[in-house]
């Protein structure tokens, strides 16, 4: 469990986390969205006590994390692929974090077989792509065996090929029933991984939703194609529905739904060619939410 | 504490800085070595009566400030060269609390530095002992040079230089400024201080880095630029100021602020 009250954070004159508050339970991924600059890192890095906030608390596990003894049994954070020194090897780099929490070495070649990396053990970081950065990152927050699990950013750099394993793990690790809090800007992959969705913008909470519901609050309606099109809308608007031109033909039908219209035309016998809703993406409703909070917006 | 010792030390063994630095540290040893045979050599081709003459600087100093450099950089590394990546953000999460951090990179620094800096003075003395001989060179034989209480001082200067680069690294987050501010600290300032007029000159060259070991055990600095100014106590004191005052910025430091 996650909990943030009232959080905020001043960073040169300006709130970087803003009067931010939300829970993230147990056995969810969580899906932490915003633009770049949004707040996103420095509210992860206020949940583990790497930075001070200026109000607020941020709870892990019902606790401040800087009073965990050996914190890696209980949190397992991604913060920067660029964490582990270039210079040491990736199992080094394993072997030093578990130690310094009681954590058996075996632990450190059973997590770098897990993401894949069991071959490239004994090299030096140093000479790593992004991507097996990334996956020596999601094996140093597994080391632990972690309840809850705080991930910036996975999914950068990573090739489809990870991105679909990274999208298995989260869910695996979610369906085991530990807390998943995972940032990221690509919402097509959130709307595949995520059961809940954070969205901050300006460090502020902007929307604190499950992905359907997201998706919902931005419907755009049902677009109709019948026989009869003038007929089947006069029909609809007795039903005390909105009706209005399709974008390519037919009829854009809100505040009914597609049973609702099948059977009303079946009722008055309209043949219907097509019943489709038009759901907004994920990326619509992002779009939408975050519109006024975007810091660095291109000129054109 | 014992995790995060276990863990910094096998962080300083799991780099191969470390062992460049050790491998300098030997190689000034050895150098040292060279110095103490090249005199014994120089003594046998010597007649008899200028022998008395010969004096040549006992190696243990001489190779001092090599030894306080590369022991201080390899205080700079275990934490500067955790800043600037995201390395120590790794660290602080894994153990959340700083001070411990801290003191488990001062235990396992200042442990390298006493076991590097008495092994120096040791293959020193007792190399250059077993290469003099019974020929007797001013420098390399005489009291200074079978002082144990001298020797210990030396290895202690060692220790001092780590936790001093450490506590800079700290305090300054930036490996190149931390190494610039101990060379400056080693080397430029005492080359600076006795130029000074006395007797600020002499306090202030007695107060070098350097100038600490031999005024521990209360030796004179003959033969030395440096001043002797201080009784052991007051030396003790000024040793210990220079490893304990950067590290105590550092925890405060280090308490406060965000990484």
């Amino acid at each position: 469990m996650i909990e943030i009250r009232d959080l905020t954070k001043r960073y040169g004159g300006r709130n970087a986390v803003d009067s931010l508050s939300f829970r993230v339970e147990p056995g969810t991924v969580t899906g932490f969205l915003g633009p770049n600059g949004a707040g996103k890192s420095t509210t992860m890095r206020l949940l583990l006590g790497l930075a001070t906030p200026d109000r607020g608390t941020a709870l892990v596990t019902g606790r401040r994390y800087a009073t965990l003894k050996h914190p890696l049994h209980q949190v397992g954070a991604l913060l920067d692929p660029d964490a582990a020194h270039p210079g040491r090897t990736a199992r080094d780099h394993l072997r030093a974090l578990a130690r310094s929490n009681r954590i058996p070495d075996r632990r450190a070649t059973e997590v770098l077989d897990r993401v894949g990396l069991a071959g490239v053990a004994r090299r030096r970081v140093g000479g790593f792509s992004l991507g097996m950065k990334q996956r020596l990152g999601l094996a140093a927050a597994l080391l632990g065996d972690p309840g809850v699990l705080l991930l910036d950013e996975p999914v950068n750099g990573l090739d489809p090929d990870g991105v679909r394993w990274i999208r298995d793990l989260l869910r695996s690790l979610a369906a085991e029933g530990r807390t998943v809090l995972v940032s990221s800007h690509l919402m097509s992959e959130m709307e595949l991984t995520a059961d809940r969705l954070v969205v901050i913008g300006r460090g502020r909470l902007v929307a604190d939703t499950s992905v359907p519901e997201l998706v919902a609050r931005y419907d755009r309606g049902v677009v109709v194609r019948s026989a009869d099109d003038a007929r089947l809308a006069a029909l609809l608007r007795a039903e005390r529905a909105t009706v209005a031109p399709g974008p390519h033909g037919g009829l854009l039908v809100t505040g009914l739904t597609e049973t609702d219209i099948g059977e009303l035309a079946a009722r008055h016998t309209i043949p219907l060619y097509g019943v489709a809703r038009r759901r907004a993406s994920l990326e619509d409703a992002y779009l939408a939410l975050t519109a006024g909070t975007v810091e660095h917006r291109s000129g054109t | 504490m014992t995790g995060a010792l276990s863990a910094e030390w096998l962080k300083l063994r799991s780099l191969r800085s470390t062992w460049y630095l050790v491998g300098v540290v030997a190689l000034a040893t050895a150098g040292g070595l060279l110095l103490s045979w090249y005199a014994a050599h120089l003594w046998d081709t010597l007649p008899a009566a200028r022998r008395a003459h010969l004096a040549v600087a006992p190696p243990t100093p001489l190779i001092q400030p090599v030894v306080e450099t590369c022991l201080g950089i390899l205080g700079v590394l275990a934490l500067a060269g955790e800043y600037g990546r995201g390395t120590l953000r790794g660290t602080l999460t894994a153990v959340p609390r700083r001070g411990t951090v801290l003191a488990a990179k001062a235990g396992t620094v200042a442990a390298v530095a006493l076991v590097l800096g008495l092994a120096c003075v040791t293959c020193t003395t007792l190399g250059a002992r077993a290469l003099v001989g019974d020929r007797h060179i001013a420098g390399l034989t005489g009291p200074a040079m079978h002082d144990t209480p001298l020797l210990l001082a030396y290895a202690g200067a060692a220790v001092t230089a780590a936790l001093l680069g450490l506590g800079l690294g700290a305090v300054l987050r930036s490996t190149v400024g931390a190494v610039a501010a101990l060379v400056g600290i080693v080397h430029i300032i005492p080359m600076v201080v006795w130029h000074l007029p006395d007797p600020a000159g002499r306090w202030a060259s007695s107060l070098v880095l350097d100038a600490l070991p031999q005024q521990l055990v209360g030796l004179d600095n003959h033969n030395s630029v440096y001043g002797a100014a201080l009784a052991p106590p007051a030396a003790l004191a000024a040793l210990l100021a220079y490893a304990l005052l950067p590290l105590a910025a550092a925890a405060l430091l280090l308490h406060r602020r965000d990484v």
